[in-house]
């Protein structure tokens, strides 16, 4: 009996064993998203998935919903599920030092998406500060053949680094354009639309001069002209540059005739793609650079359908113009 | 001299103090505070949380708490939007949102009146199921209003005054009517006072909280409808602590979260005081990290010094 009872125990174990890793060989990805709740990461997850499907990928998705406790949490249940690479958008990229190095110990590849967290194998994304730098050039150019001396309220979200140095990049541009300029005052908009609307009615009207608006997502531009529609500005007199085209909402700004002039293109579907694409380079083992960078670009609405086409009521990214703004790899 | 010197000891004058102190300082610093158009802000700002903040103060002065405010921000705007784009009638979306809010509302009072949930938890079970309701529905993404003249109720002028202002002035003068000089009112004060001794005296209690959760949902839906018109757009985030502002607000205005205690005057002063300081901040440039800061500082003062003065005057 008890010959019988090791013996179930060692099928038992055994089968559980084959069950683990008997799952006909796919790649097995698993990505904690930091915020699902966003436009901008339901695009990123809905391409990583399909991608994951035409690759053959076996891709889990969870959200942390801006709780890094529950995205260490999360990311552990996927290592005790036995993915080869984990994927992370830190919450915050400092809380997740010990994580990786779980990780890594335990035979993972590390990917992060946005900002790089040390020990992990590459990070994904945009280079924020460059990227600001294109919107500040573009905007820069835009002010000196169209002769304005731009009044600019920048709209950001402080908290974030990543905003953080968007903003940065975009100044630098302009310091180093040589236009003449000022920056009338920046406010913070938590990247939320009816906060940005809030704050740019009251910097508004203590700056009625404004003739250019900055914001680093689509909700923060359009809670900013929304605000300067609101206040009876004359709103031919207003530019809008926007950053990230995360989705409808920048899309219809800018196609719509309205003041948003132009925006820095993040594609956030090219990054979900990456994601996944650089999760399979790992998993056959090829060394991969500390910054898988995905492109960006500023579009207005006269190039606009070069990386995107209309598809029904919307619009879908044309992943090969895309992937021809990259450097080669 | 007499009036004066009643009005310094009246309920309300360590509000109207500060708030006239703070407009003091804010427009010695900045000139712009005083401008019409400044004004106008302070008071279309200030007019949103004041409609949804009468429908709190009912409640809390009921003996509950409303935490699903902010959550049928979102819900209420998307629906409204919604109904709006496929109708095209304004009145079909306001009704729409009224009618979604009023069953919030009842959804709450039911939980707390029948089911005998504290409100405390109920209310944050609704919170989380609208906010998530909001997502699943819109897959977080933001729906824009397509009809003609939505941005009007929110953005536009009757006569010199913003529309919402004029809203929130006719609901306050309304409901300050009805919780002051009506036996509703009264028996509302009675119930969050002593819901046992209101029982006892044969008042409807489960019914009168009902109605304050009914209301509170509808007026709550109200500054959502209006919300999501200066936006043109129903959006899955908004009112993200809006709840937590409101509460805050009225509490700063003497209402007590232990219920029965508490006047519309005083939550509207609250209102005001922090729509001032939010606008102040942002119109003097401080950076958004001490934004905090100061509204909590400002709340737990105002808070202290009032309870100093109840005790002081034997009320606590």
């Amino acid at each position: 009996m008890k010959k019988l009872t090791v013996f179930l125990l060692i099928a038992v174990l055994a089968g559980l064993g084959c069950g683990r890793g008997g799952d006909s060989g796919k790649l097995k990805v698993g990505y904690v998203v930091n915020y699902m709740s966003h436009e901008w990461y339901q695009n990123i997850c809905t391409a990583a998935r399909q991608r994951a499907a035409e690759l053959g990928v076996d891709l889990v998705i969870a959200d942390a919903n801006l709780d890094v406790a529950a995205q260490i949490s999360k990311a552990e249940n996927l290592i005790a599920q036995g993915v080869k690479v984990l994927v992370l958008t830190p919450v915050d990229a400092k809380a997740l030092d010990a994580l990786v190095r779980q990780a890594k110990e335990a035979g993972l590849y590390v990917i992060t998406e946005s900002n790089p967290v040390p020990g992990s194998d590459t990070y994904v994304g945009i280079n924020n500060k460059e990227s600001g730098k294109k919107a500040g050039r573009w905007y820069a150019e835009y002010a000196k053949s169209n002769q304005i001396e731009p009044q600019i309220l920048i709209i950001g979200l402080p908290n974030f680094e990543d905003c953080r140095l968007r903003v940065e990049g975009f100044k630098e541009a302009l310091a180093e354009s040589g236009i003449v300029y000022t920056i009338a005052q920046e406010v913070d908009g938590q990247g939320l639309k009816e906060k940005a609307f809030k704050v740019a009615q009251d910097a508004l009207t203590a700056h009625p001069e404004v003739n250019a608006i900055f914001g680093i997502n689509d909700d923060s531009t359009t809670g900013g002209m929304a605000a300067y529609q609101a206040a009876g500005l004359d709103q031919t007199k207003l530019t809008a540059i926007g950053f990230g085209l995360e989705g409808i909402v920048g899309q219809t700004a800018l196609l719509g005739h309205t003041p948003y002039k132009a925006v820095l293109a993040m594609f956030p579907n090219f990054v979900g793609l990456s994601l996944v694409e650089a999760a399979v380079a790992l998993g056959k083992g090829e060394a991969l650079p500390p910054h898988y960078e995905t492109p960006t670009i500023v579009l207005t609405p006269e190039n606009f359908t070069t990386y995107y086409r209309q598809e029904g009521n919307g619009y879908v990214m044309n992943f090969d113009a895309i992937r021809r703004l990259l450097p080669a790899r | 001299m007499e009036r004066l010197r009643r009005l310094l000891r009246g309920e309300q004058a360590a509000l109207v103090l500060a708030l006239l102190l703070l407009c003091a300082v804010l427009s010695a610093l900045t000139p712009v505070f005083l401008s019409a158009a400044n004004l106008k802000n302070v008071l279309r700002d200030a007019s949103l949380i004041a409609i949804a903040g009468i429908g709190m103060v009912v409640v809390i002065l009921a003996g509950e708490i409303d935490l699903s405010a902010g959550s049928s921000q979102a819900v209420v705007g998307i629906l409204a939007v919604l109904l709006l784009n496929e109708s095209g009638s304004l009145l079909l979306a306001l009704l729409g949102a009224l009618g979604a809010g009023l069953l919030i509302g009842l959804g709450n009072g039911l939980l707390v009146t029948r089911a005998g949930i504290n409100s405390l938890i109920a209310t944050l079970g609704s919170m989380a199921i609208l906010r998530g309701g909001a997502m699943v529905g819109t897959q977080a993404v933001s729906i824009q209003g397509q009809v003609e003249g939505f941005t009007e109720v929110g953005t536009g002028h009757w006569g010199p005054l913003p529309i919402p202002v004029v809203i929130a002035a006719l609901l306050f003068l309304l409901f300050y009517l009805v919780l002051h000089h009506t036996p509703a009112g009264r028996y509302l004060y009675a119930v969050g006072g002593n819901a046992q001794a209101a029982r006892l005296a044969g008042l409807p209690v489960e019914k009168l909280k009902l109605a304050a959760f009914a209301l509170s949902g509808v007026l709550a839906a109200l500054s959502a409808f209006i919300l999501a018109s200066r936006l043109n757009s129903g959006q899955p985030n908004a009112g993200l602590g809006f709840e937590l502002q409101v509460i805050a607000a009225v509490v700063l205005g003497g209402v007590s979260l232990s219920g029965g205690l508490g006047t519309l005057v005083g939550a509207g002063l609250g209102i005001l005081i922090l729509t001032v300081l939010n606008n102040g901040l942002v119109l003097l440039d401080v950076s958004s990290f001490y934004h905090d800061i100061a509204r909590g500082t400002v709340i737990i003062l105002a808070v202290y010094l009032d309870t100093r003065r109840r005790q002081a005057r034997g009320r606590v």
